[in-house]
């Protein structure tokens, strides 16, 4: 008998596997897919949440295991390249400490800081969150992996939020002391928590999916993680730009597998370009609106931080996100675009 | 670079006060778990082990290169090569027994991740998920190595992806337990119970026998695996507080059926590792001595320090200590070729230090081996006797464990019968039995591999239901490791090997 080179489920590919493939692939064993076919075996606490919100989806693909991770982060590939990425920012960050960098900063660049950098835990926290859901509930090993990983990111930008913040209360006592309290009352904010707490209440997985990472986090994380850097440079706090570049780079493999995952659902069912185009469409002007309430950092209109405004931000971004869809076939709804 | 009690308290505590959305459908109650309490109720959660994401990845990274440094130096195939045999099987259960339960751990974890009551919990919970994908993963890749060598180690992949009894056990127990499971009894299930509780069972009993064994692969994966545990583990303790302040009745319950539902898992597991399938003069200890000395002691004083009670079957429990694990054995045994790993006899060396270290019970279970020896002695020895010495009545299965009915001892069978809406149910013992009737509405639908075949959803003949049904094969399913050729066992006739 001829000898047998890999586990079981990859004998069919006929090539010796991947790593990426030995250690993702067909890890669930109750969506259906599994080669029992079964789901759960006894009738578990959330058995019907799984139906209504896993099974019953609209959005439909023959097989959820065709879905591969661009970057094929396997667990080690993950904790390396995150770790270059800490041990560079690490770096930013002493420098920092140790050429009396805060005390330079400008008084009205202080201000933005407290008001719209240092809050950004809170909604970091809900992506954490969102991205913990579309984990747990996707039907596919793979999904579950990039989704986890995600989340794993989302807990990096805040902590790192949160290590700033400390290094600029040692030379301003006080300072942000009132993230929690703008993120709740700030009119700045208020759209944002309203998207992030809609969203937290969306329970079914693929419309998760698509309202967290196909419209609400393109737009915010393009906007902090990119022109609030451009501002940031402008403004003299060059080393918070390097910062927000490497988090940037987080949210841009976010991107990546959510396109990766949204073209093989769209070539998997031409079917599926309706029902995502009708989630961007519920979805895009919420998001729209969070995105639009930040806008007066951008055009300098904002009151205690008055500066010259950064010229074309919301143009740039439409353009941004109206090409990130259109890479997948998709586009924004007309509601959501922030020029009209 | 600033200490990490400077900056963390400014990450870890993130919860806000809804306003365009109510909390409760934030955390509906139905994956959050009960009792449902505001947030005020959970907002001092704390772990008592701090961490932080970049020490994460720095000492995760370091940690996956210790582990594969040390399969490169003695985990190659030619160092699996030359473990003793049954010591290979031991591997061969766990093997197929871990990835793929991990795995449903991420599911779990990242329910606490989502639904965790307080951001802290939470962000706990990632890091959680994160270690689960991690344990996934060592071995996954690990094993692949051997499926080359001996395609029972395409089980590490395959085991839960098929409808083997063992399977359907274990997914019974880990679907109820993680992947279905609202996030509250998750935190006590699996962080509480089986990760606090039962964790050293891996980490100091499985990864000695491993060292003992000779096979440091394995041994330095489970004990680089068991750091994990050991810190999202904590997890359990803050959120059993909280719970204890309001519904302690409740914490009993949960706590009392999952140390039994793992109990059952682990002897199994373990139990069998330890006393039969670890060369004798490698054996530090019995399973009964081990659990006595590094998880009941322990598990006790947990519930000491929250005023919890021992489980109200704790006789029950401790006369099993004497004894499941061996029923067990010998069942599956009896049954060898429905599982994908094969088995050895205890030796007349080995028969006389299990009655030292199990005196109550030895001789009915030495006089279950006398009777497999003798069948032995009859066929003589050969791998086309092995059907001559094994059992051909399909067993019974509990209907909450799911595992062959083995409580009590070979005298003296504790099986019980119960009629609920006209239909029959038998369980193994009285907790299962207590579980089930607690909430009846999980398990009372749940098909048997009995009722399967009656109702002729898997096949009736034997063979059939090895190959189609528990996709073993003559070269998986499991055997004697020396076809009944044992120099201690003298056959009545030639051999026909
Ligand atoms: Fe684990
Ligand atoms: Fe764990
Ligand atoms: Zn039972």
């Amino acid at each position: 008998m001829a000898q047998q080179k890999t586990y079981w489920h990859l004998l069919p590919q006929k090539r010796m596997p991947t790593e990426y493939e030995i250690v993702t692939s067909k890890l669930l064993c109750y969506t259906g897919e599994g080669f029992t076919g079964k789901r759960f075996e006894l009738d578990v606490p959330l058995l019907d949440w799984y139906k209504r919100f896993q099974q019953d989806s609209p959005l439909i693909c023959a097989s959820w295991e065709k879905f591969r991770d661009p970057r094929e982060t396997t667990y080690t590939k993950y904790t390396e390249i995150q770790r270059d990425k800490e041990i560079f920012v690490d770096g930013i960050l002493e420098e920092i400490d140790s050429s009396g960098y805060d005390g330079r900063l400008l008084p009205r660049w202080l201000h933005v800081l407290s008001r719209v950098f240092a809050p950004f835990r809170y909604p970091g926290h809900g992506l954490q969150m969102l991205a913990a859901y579309v984990g747990q509930m996707a039907p596919g090993g793979r999904i579950v992996i990039a989704a986890t990983l995600q989340a794993g990111d989302e807990m990096r930008r805040v902590q790192r939020i949160a290590y700033r913040v400390r290094q600029l209360q040692h030379i301003y006592p006080g300072f942000a002391s009132d993230s929690k309290a703008r993120w709740q009352t700030d009119a700045l904010w208020q759209p944002l928590r309203m998207a992030i707490e809609k969203l937290l209440i969306c329970y079914d997985w693929a419309e998760a999916f698509v309202a967290l990472n196909l419209v609400l986090k393109p737009l915010i994380d393009e906007l902090f993680m990119n022109h609030l850097s451009d501002l940031a440079l402008r403004e003299g706090d060059y080393l918070l730009g390097r910062i927000l570049y490497s988090l940037n780079e987080d949210c841009r493999w976010h991107r990546e597998w959510s396109q990766a995952l949204t073209r093989m659902v769209i070539e998997d069912s031409s079917h599926n370009v309706g029902t995502l185009q009708g989630w961007i469409e519920k979805w895009h002007p919420v998001a729209a609106r969070a995105a639009q309430a930040v806008a007066p950092l951008f055009e300098g209109k904002l009151e205690d931080a008055q500066m010259p405004p950064l010229v074309g931000v919301a143009q740039k971004l439409d353009k941004f996100y109206r090409g990130y869809l259109s890479d997948m076939g998709l586009q924004p709804s007309i509601s959501g675009t922030l020029l009209s | 670079m600033l200490n990490r009690d400077e900056w963390l308290p400014l990450a870890r505590k993130l919860d806000w006060d809804y306003t365009y959305v109510r909390e409760d459908e934030v955390f509906p109650q139905v994956i959050s778990g009960h009792p449902w309490l505001p947030h005020s109720e959970w907002k001092d959660w704390e772990e008592s082990f701090k961490t932080s994401y970049r020490e994460y990845v720095h000492n995760q990274y370091e940690k996956d290169m210790a582990v594969y440094a040390v399969r490169d130096a003695v985990g190659r195939l030619e160092n699996i090569q030359k473990l003793a045999a049954p010591w290979l099987n031991s591997l061969k259960v766990h093997a197929a027994a871990l990835p793929l339960a991990e795995f449903t751990g991420v599911i779990g974890s990242l329910r606490g991740a989502r639904f965790g009551r307080d951001s802290a919990w939470r962000t706990m919970s990632t890091f959680g998920a994160l270690d689960e994908y991690r344990h996934t993963q060592i071995p996954l890749l690990l094993f692949h190595q051997l499926v080359r060598w001996d395609s029972q180690f395409d089980w590490a992949h395959k085991f839960y992806h098929t409808n083997n009894w063992f399977a359907i056990a274990a997914r019974h127990f880990f679907d109820e337990l993680t992947l279905g499971q609202n996030a509250i009894e998750f935190a006590i299930g699996t962080n509480f119970v089986l990760e606090t509780g039962f964790t050293n069972l891996q980490f100091v009993g499985l990864a000695s026998l491993a060292r003992e064994s000779s096979d440091h692969m394995f041994e330095r994966m489970v004990t680089s695996i068991q750091t994990d545990e050991a810190r999202h583990a904590q997890i359990g303790h803050p959120v059993l507080e909280v719970l204890m302040k309001h519904d302690p009745e409740y914490v009993q319950y949960l706590l009392d059926k999952w140390f039994w539902r793992s109990w059952r898992t682990f002897s199994i597991l373990t139990g069998v590792s330890t006393d039969y399938l670890t060369a004798l003069e490698q054996r530090p200890y019995s399973f009964k001595e081990f659990m006595e000395e590094w998880i009941i002691d322990q598990y006790v004083r947990m519930l000491d320090e929250f005023g919890l009670k021992k489980p109200w079957y704790w006789n029950i429990f401790e006369d099993e200590l004497d004894i499941y694990h061996h029923m067990i054995y010998a069942s599956a045994y009896t049954y060898r070729a429905t599982l994908w790993f094969d088995f050895v006899i205890p030796s007349p060396a080995e028969r006389k230090w299990l009655r030292q270290k199990y005196p109550k019970y030895w001789d009915d279970m030495d006089a279950v081996w006398e009777q497999v020896i003798e069948r032995w002695r009859t066929t003589g020895p050969g791998a086309a006797n092995e059907f001559a010495v094994h059992g051909t009545v399909m067993p019974t299965f509990c209907d909450l464990c799911q595992l062959p009915l083995s409580g009590g001892s070979p005298r003296k069978n504790t099986a019980n019968v119960l009629t609920r809406d006209g239909r029959k149910y038998i369980f193994c013992s009285e907790p299962c039995r207590w579980i089930f009737l607690r909430e009846p509405e999980r398990y009372a639908n749940h098909k048997d591999l009995v009722k399967r075949v009656l109702s002729g959803e898997a096949p009736a003949e034997f063979t059939n239901l090895l190959t189609e049904y528990f996709r073993l094969t003559p070269d998986t399913w499991g055997k004697d490791v020396y076809h009944g050729a044992y120099d201690w066992l003298e056959a009545k006739k030639a051999s026909v090997a």
